[in-house]
């Protein structure tokens, strides 16, 4: 998974910077609502392979449309240099981002059920 | 996009049309195409419960030219792989009669069209036209067997892989029972931190969709349920609801408690449940669910989940047992004052962010958490349980730890003083 091959990557910061981002939004809504639950694995999937980790507190903005933010980073997703062993971490990546972002999006428009 | 059985039949019909249209000088090479075409037919036929008698030579002609006649062989012969590669599930539509018989008429009819090609390129009597005729006889006698004339049913939507011959819904007990041997068979002693991470967002993923479930059936008014379901679908969803409560806090203590940082794992768990999400996913994205259908598959993938909570609680007892989750330290140090500094003293910055330690009251939150955990997802399972109707059936739990990690033996066979370790088990 060593997607730090290529220093100083900003594509790929600016893909953790989004998906941290949509991660905390996420959290605070899920406190109150049990329908968030069904997004918990594709979220840690998506941190676990942006190496993410849980154990320091995210410091920045908690706001905006998660799915908006995922979306971005989808985009982004394949724009980060790789070296050929880790073509398939990028693959991975990108499958969890669009992943997540569906999964989001479905309890996001789901609406009252 | 796979390739039904039907389609391969669709394409030996084609190759056989334009098979009639080709001109063939080389009599020896119709009469070897004739043979690979009459040896896969009889392959085919057999498999379709059709004997054909007439013409049982020995081994079929290897040899078989590029034109139509040989490329008829090869279709009807993909046909028949196609029927031979189904697994016991799929096989089923095998048995009904009718579709095998319009099969066979089907198969033969396009064999028939190719020995018309035969009878027409071969003109010098030889040998081969008799018997030619013998089995176009017995051939038109299978196509005459098809007197329903409606297709193929069942066994056109043959393919080869694994078939969805009822759609997602007969997948999830099978990938819910998949996933749950792929939990059970990883052992306490390589389990990491981000692993028990992982398998509490699988369940509470797993929770979420059943509370899904639950609501999508409370909501529709057309689900026809009477007043007892209703009530016991609620009771489902509020035991899901404060099952997530609990998932949360698991999920908040987990990263106040580490295992191993260093090593990384293979998580075939992951694989299985990627998998079952899939197969979930597509069952709630269907818009022609049937309340009985949906509870079936709640109560499947909440027994699943509730045997891959056991394991997880095992785990993490085992787990704090062998000393192998550490505590930050400051957390062990509001437990026992000695933790704030080593007694060996030394800089702040050499003194180690997590600690390792035997004191139950450091663990009491994890273990109270992932117990309520199980419990609140047992309290679902029983209510999908009684909904599905499975409450009185008996089940077999998952056997815990398949997969051991090699045991180390010290050996001393000879006056050489270290000899290193050694496996215990040579095949390991």
């Amino acid at each position: 998974m060593d997607g730090y091959a290529v220093e100083g990557d900003e594509v790929r910061w600016r893909v953790v910077g989004l998906v941290g981002r949509a991660e905390a939004v996420v959290e605070g809504l899920e406190a109150g609502d049990g329908r968030w639950a069904s997004t918990a694995f594709s979220r840690y999937r998506l941190c676990e392979l942006l190496g993410i980790v849980p154990y320091v507190r995210y410091e920045g903005d908690v706001d905006g449309d998660p799915v908006a933010l995922l979306e971005e980073a989808a985009g982004l997703v394949d724009r980060i240099e790789v070296s050929i062993e880790d073509l398939s971490w990028r693959l991975a990546l990108g499958d969890a981002v669009r992943t997540a972002a569906a999964d989001v999006r479905r309890v996001r428009d789901a609406g009252d059920v | 996009m796979r390739a039904t059985y039907e389609d391969l039949l669709r394409t030996a019909r084609r190759i056989a049309v334009s098979a009639q249209r080709g001109v063939y000088m080389d009599q020896a090479e119709v009469l070897a195409d004739w043979d690979a075409v009459l040896a896969a037919t009889r392959n085919h036929l057999r498999r379709l419960g059709v004997c054909l008698k007439a013409g049982a030579v020995g081994p079929a002609a290897v040899e078989r030219s590029e034109n139509c006649l040989g490329r008829l062989a090869q279709a009807i012969g993909a046909g028949a792989d196609l029927l031979a590669v189904q697994d016991s599930l799929s096989a089923v539509v095998l048995s009904d009669r009718d579709d095998r018989v319009a099969a066979a008429a089907e198969v033969a009819a396009v064999a028939l069209m190719g020995a018309r090609v035969v009878e027409r390129s071969v003109r010098v009597r030889v040998r081969g036209p008799s018997r030619l005729r013998r089995v176009m006889g017995e051939l038109s006698e299978v196509v005459g067997a098809d007197v329903r004339g409606s297709g193929l049913g069942g066994l056109g939507v043959l393919a080869a892989g694994p078939a969805l011959l009822g759609g997602a819904l007969s997948m999830v007990g099978a990938t819910a029972a998949r996933w749950e041997r792929a939990h059970a068979e990883v052992s306490h002693e390589v389990v990491l931190t981000r692993e028990l991470r992982s398998t509490t967002a699988q369940l509470r993923t797993v929770a979420g969709q059943g509370w899904y479930v639950a609501s999508l059936l409370l909501s529709e008014r057309s689900a026809g349920l009477d007043l007892e379901q209703r009530a016991e679908l609620g009771a489902l969803r509020e035991a899901l609801g404060s099952l997530d409560g609990a998932g949360r806090r698991v999920d908040a203590d987990l990263r106040r408690r580490l295992s191993d940082l260093i090593r990384r794992s293979d998580s075939p768990d992951e694989m299985a449940f990627l998998d079952l999400k899939g197969v979930v996913d597509r069952v709630l994205g269907d818009e022609h669910w049937r309340a009985a259908e949906l509870m079936d598959a709640a109560d499947e993938l909440l027994w699943a989940a509730v045997q891959v909570a056991r394991h997880l609680e095992r785990t993490v007892h085992r787990m704090i047992w062998s000393g192998r989750l550490f505590v930050p330290r400051s957390d062990a140090a509001r437990v026992e004052l000695t933790y704030l500094r080593r007694p060996t003293g030394g800089a702040r910055l050499l003194q180690p962010y997590w600690v390792r330690t035997d004191r139950m009251t450091c663990f009491s939150g994890v273990i109270n958490d992932v117990a309520t955990f199980v419990d609140h997802l047992e309290t679902a399972s029983g209510a999908a349980r009684r909904l599905a109707g499975t409450a009185a059936v008996s089940r077999r739990a998952i056997e815990p730890m398949k997969r051991m990690p090699a045991r180390f033996r010290d050996l001393d066979m000879s006056g050489i003083d270290d000899q290193g370790w050694e496996f215990a088990e040579p095949g390991r």
